[in-house]
């Protein structure tokens, strides 16, 4: 039920996995949905509002509370938002963003960026 | 695994929404990520080939309504507009189709105003000639729809030649060139209009055709090196791209189809000395290909290749998910799934040689 783990949130005193500026961006969502239930359209135009001022380095923690929530469309959704906005970023972008770091041999990673250089065109500047 | 902030199944969460493009680059991030990504090899179930095999954005590049199936015998067509979805039947036509110039004139046929949709009409209906040009051969043509200005169109390139006098050492001699044009016709005005070929050559002839989304595909064989053209119905522009390296010209046959919203070919390699025509081609196998990005050489594929078994006669084309449409000895239609390898025969007889299968992107109105 999406509404469990909400209930322990509030119930767990130190609970650090969900800021509150996060909170009041998720929690009213079930709400939301329910009332536009079937309409694609006007849910999708709820969402870019919603997203029109969120950085999309605070995605990463949006993700973490929907998961924390157990909010499966939240969470499908802010996924989507951010696989459309890393779409076309460089390799480095995505590092930061996921807070990854390169663990290739010297020349490895070289060697495969020249093989697959093609699929380098049009990447957007940092 | 090195997750960095997110978990595992949440990157996969992300990954698995993304085109194979970007997954290729992505690759590159980690060495992880280069294994979990994983590589275009047909039969694994990695991200990146569920990427080419699933539709991601079906919002852009929707499924076609139906398929068509069509077979020929002697000079009637036999015409099968099947469901995609479930590959019912759903409209059947028969027409026999009889021209007096049969190279020059371009006919459309609209079988929405055919008599009715389930009975087999012996004539034509509504078909009108599209303006011939006398003395020009029709090198090439192509139909489709442009979702933009809601209009079905015709590509048309032909080709003449221009015989000429000259003066050379005091002899008069003649001499030849070669004139070559495009043109599109808009079912709503009825009308030609010029268009730039541009930097494209269309070769000798155009070996298959093939088309989705708005966009045209011709291969056409040229003396070095064949091509893919593409004619986009919307902006009205030809564009080309390389084939990959996949052997001598002469020793194999080839289709041009597509898979999911990417272009792709069959090729059947032919033994040298056991050379039949193309449209038997057991014992041998089917390379697929798949290019990931149109006029990029180094973006093709190989996915995959089958080994035929003897009760094929040739592979038309592809339904989801990377099942295969093959036309059977007996000129049956069977669909065949590279994963499990199980044929399912589809009860649809085709007759002699030609079976054809298009896409249909239209939407039919009954």
């Amino acid at each position: 039920m999406k509404f469990c783990t909400v209930k322990q949130y509030f119930d767990d005193e130190n609970n650090n996995n969900v800021t509150n500026g996060i909170a009041t961006t998720v929690i009213p969502l079930p709400n939301k949905h329910l009332k536009i239930k079937a309409n694609n359209k006007e849910m999708e135009q709820y969402e870019q509002e919603l997203l029109r001022n969120v950085m999309p380095q605070e995605l990463t923690k949006l993700i973490l509370a929907a998961n924390y929530l157990n909010f499966k469309e939240a969470l499908d959704f802010f996924c989507r938002t951010v696989a459309n906005a890393i779409q076309n970023k460089s390799v480095d972008y995505v590092r930061k963003f996921f807070g990854l770091e390169s663990d290739f041999e010297p020349g490895e990673e070289e060697k495969l960026c020249k093989e697959f250089a093609w699929s380098f065109e049009g990447v957007d500047e940092d | 695994m090195s997750t960095g902030y997110l978990p595992e199944a949440i990157v996969e969460n992300i990954l698995s929404r993304l085109p194979p493009k970007t997954l290729i680059r992505f690759r590159c991030v980690s060495k992880t990520w280069l294994a979990f990504i994983g590589t275009p090899d047909f039969l694994s179930k990695n991200i990146l080939i569920h990427s080419i095999l699933v539709p991601n954005n079906t919002a852009q590049n929707p499924n076609p309504p139906f398929l068509l199936v069509k077979a020929f015998n002697n000079q009637k067509h036999i015409c099968n507009f099947l469901s995609y979805d479930t590959l019912d039947c759903l409209f059947h036509f028969q027409v026999k189709l009889d021209f007096r110039s049969p190279a020059q004139d371009v006919y459309l046929w609209n079988p929405t105003t055919s008599s009715s949709s389930s009975s087999s009409s012996s004539g034509l209906s509504r078909l009108t000639p599209v303006s011939p040009r006398p003395n020009w051969y029709v090198k090439s043509v192509g139909f489709g729809f442009d979702p933009i200005s809601n209009d079905f169109k015709v590509v048309r390139v032909v080709e003449r030649f221009v015989v000429f006098n000259i003066f050379e050492e005091g002899l008069s001699k003649n001499s030849f060139r070669k004139e070559i044009e495009a043109e599109v016709y808009r079912v709503s005005s009825g009308l030609w209009r010029q268009i730039d070929l541009g930097p494209v050559i269309f070769g000798f002839q155009w070996v298959s055709t093939t088309y989705m989304n708005g966009v045209f595909f011709w291969w056409t064989k040229q003396e070095v090196d064949d091509k893919i053209i593409a004619f986009d119905f919307s902006d009205e522009i030809f564009k080309t791209t390389s084939l990959p390296e996949i052997g001598n010209a002469d020793t194999y046959s080839c289709k041009l189809t597509v898979l999911n919203s990417f272009v792709a070919i069959l090729v059947i390699p032919h033994d040298h000395e056991v050379m039949r025509s193309c449209f038997e081609i057991w014992p041998h196998f089917v390379d697929i290909w798949v290019l990931i990005e149109f006029g990029v050489k180094e973006s093709w594929n190989k996915l995959f290749t089958i080994t035929t078994p003897s009760t094929w006669r040739r592979p038309l084309g592809f339904w989801k998910k990377g099942e295969l449409f093959i036309e059977n000895g007996n000129n049956q239609l069977v669909l065949y799934d590279p994963f499990t390898k199980i044929e399912k025969n589809l009860q649809l007889n085709g007759i002699e040689e030609y079976f054809g299968l298009f896409p249909n992107y239209f939407q039919v109105v009954p």
